[in-house]
């Protein structure tokens, strides 16, 4: 009863007595953890396995109840397609801000947040071509500008900054690459027979 | 000094070469522009200047490179990473792509070159506070901007402290402000005796710190001469390359029938 008690009696002091709702409770609680909502993977996962459970028909028109920040929304978009609809509700003001902010930045890196996989694909593409084109076509600028700066020099570079290493840490490294070699030696004269 | 002499040079699997009979000679402390229409031979130049061409691009070289009288064909390109360094127009492929900040991109060339560690850090500061560009330090290079990035590369490239520096437009992405910077911490270093070779289209900016300016077109230099003749030629339009605007200037004042000296009295900078 403490910890329950003592989240009890905070919430109360903040919002003035006793007299709020069970909903006013609800929005207090999720609109705190709004900014943190989606670092919990599993809202998503639920989501995404409840649409997929529903196997909605393409046209279909879905009502999503305490959405959230869409975890389930967005799926049950992609499910029914252009032709179908599909309307997310929440009581916390501060997650369905949250859902807007999330497909407003999708659609502002160019990804399109709605229909069928291919062409949510279709849309990524023009995103990665030219990155993987880049790196594929200016290989020879950057190959020349690492040579101007010496980086094809053969012997010893000067660091900035030694990482601390003792000599416990020199003694584990070597004898991890030590053991390397050895556990293939052991294993091809078969003496970790043993570990099967 | 730096000295190209008489040389062709013919890209891989080319049919004509892109350079030919080309002969320069950069003294020290003097700050060449090169100037010409795209497709002129500007990059190549500066590739075959910095030992690049043919060395990491391949290709054919006929004629010779000469640092301070030394030639240089039988060097290795990281022998002449410190005496020749060079800058490219993209900042984005010019970056290391190892470094987490831009102090450790600027210390990139003087570690690989294995500089004493506290030469590094002096070089780094001092390339860093010749482009203004301190406050930058910490910061993950990947994250800045075009310009901050192009600034960066050639703080990098200073900290190699060449004593021949290869520039192939390196303002093409600055803004005014960044032009000028540049700018002035070319006009530092050419100060401190190294020479510089400065391919550029904005003529502006060959007026301001170039001493001599070479033109070239089709692969062959047409016009080399005083920076304020050069780019003063009435040729220059039709070589591809536009006049600097105190040039165009004075071109339009002469079509209104006002006097030179009206003109100087204008703001009393304009090159003679």
């Amino acid at each position: 009863m403490g910890p329950r008690r003592s989240w009890a009696a905070a919430y109360h002091d903040a919002a003035g007595g006793l007299r709020m709702t069970d909903q006013d409770r609800v929005v207090a609680t999720y609109t705190a953890a709004a900014d943190t909502f989606d670092a919990l993977p599993f809202w998503h996962e639920y989501g995404r396995r409840t649409v997929q459970r529903l196997a909605l028909a393409p046209g279909a028109r879905v009502l999503d109840l305490c959405c959230g920040t869409g975890a389930a929304t967005l799926p049950a978009a992609r499910a029914v397609g252009p032709s179908g609809s599909v309307l997310g509700v929440d009581l916390t003001p501060a997650l369905v801000e949250r859902a807007a902010t999330i497909t407003a930045a999708q659609r502002a890196r160019g990804l399109d947040t709605e229909g069928s996989i291919w062409r949510r694909l279709r849309g990524v593409l023009p995103l990665a071509g030219p990155v993987l084109l880049g790196s594929i076509t200016e290989v020879e600028e950057r190959t020349m500008a690492l040579e101007a700066r010496g980086f094809t020099r053969p012997g010893r570079r000067t660091l900035l900054w030694w990482p601390p290493d003792s000599a416990p840490q020199r003694l584990a490294r070597w004898l991890l690459l030590l053991a390397v070699p050895a556990l293939v030696v052991a294993r091809s004269l078969g003496w970790l027979g043993w570990l099967r | 000094m730096l000295t190209l002499e008489s040389f062709t040079y013919r890209y891989a699997g080319a049919r004509r070469p892109s350079l030919q009979e080309v002969s320069l000679e950069l003294r020290d402390g003097e700050v060449l522009g090169l100037a010409g229409a795209s497709e002129a031979g500007k990059t190549t130049l500066c590739l075959v200047a910095s030992g690049l061409a043919p060395r990491t691009v391949g290709g054919s070289l006929a004629g010779r490179v000469l640092l301070d009288g030394e030639d240089t064909t039988p060097l290795a390109m990281h022998e002449l990473a410190g005496r020749v360094g060079i800058a490219f127009a993209s900042p984005a492929t010019q970056l290391s792509g190892v470094a987490a900040t831009v102090y450790e991109e600027v210390a990139f060339g003087p570690m690989n070159l294995g500089v004493p560690r506290d030469d590094v850090i002096a070089r780094t500061e001092e390339a860093l506070a010749a482009l203004r560009i301190e406050s930058l330090a910490e910061r993950d290079p990947a994250q800045l901007s075009g310009g901050q990035q192009q600034l960066v590369a050639i703080a990098g490239l200073l900290a190699l402290r060449p004593a021949h520096v290869v520039l192939d437009e390196p303002t093409a992405q600055l803004d005014p402000a960044g032009t000028a910077m540049v700018a002035a911490a070319l006009a530092g270093l050419a100060a401190t005796g190294a020479s510089i070779l400065v391919a550029e289209q904005k003529t502006d900016l060959l007026a301001a710190i170039c001493g001599r300016v070479v033109v070239l077109d089709a692969g062959r230099v047409v016009l080399d001469g005083l920076a304020t003749d050069v780019l003063a030629n009435p040729r220059l339009a039709d070589l591809g390359v536009a006049p600097p605007a105190s040039v165009r200037l004075r071109r339009a004042a002469d079509g209104m029938g006002l006097s030179p000296a009206a003109l100087a009295r204008l703001d009393g900078s304009l090159a003679p």
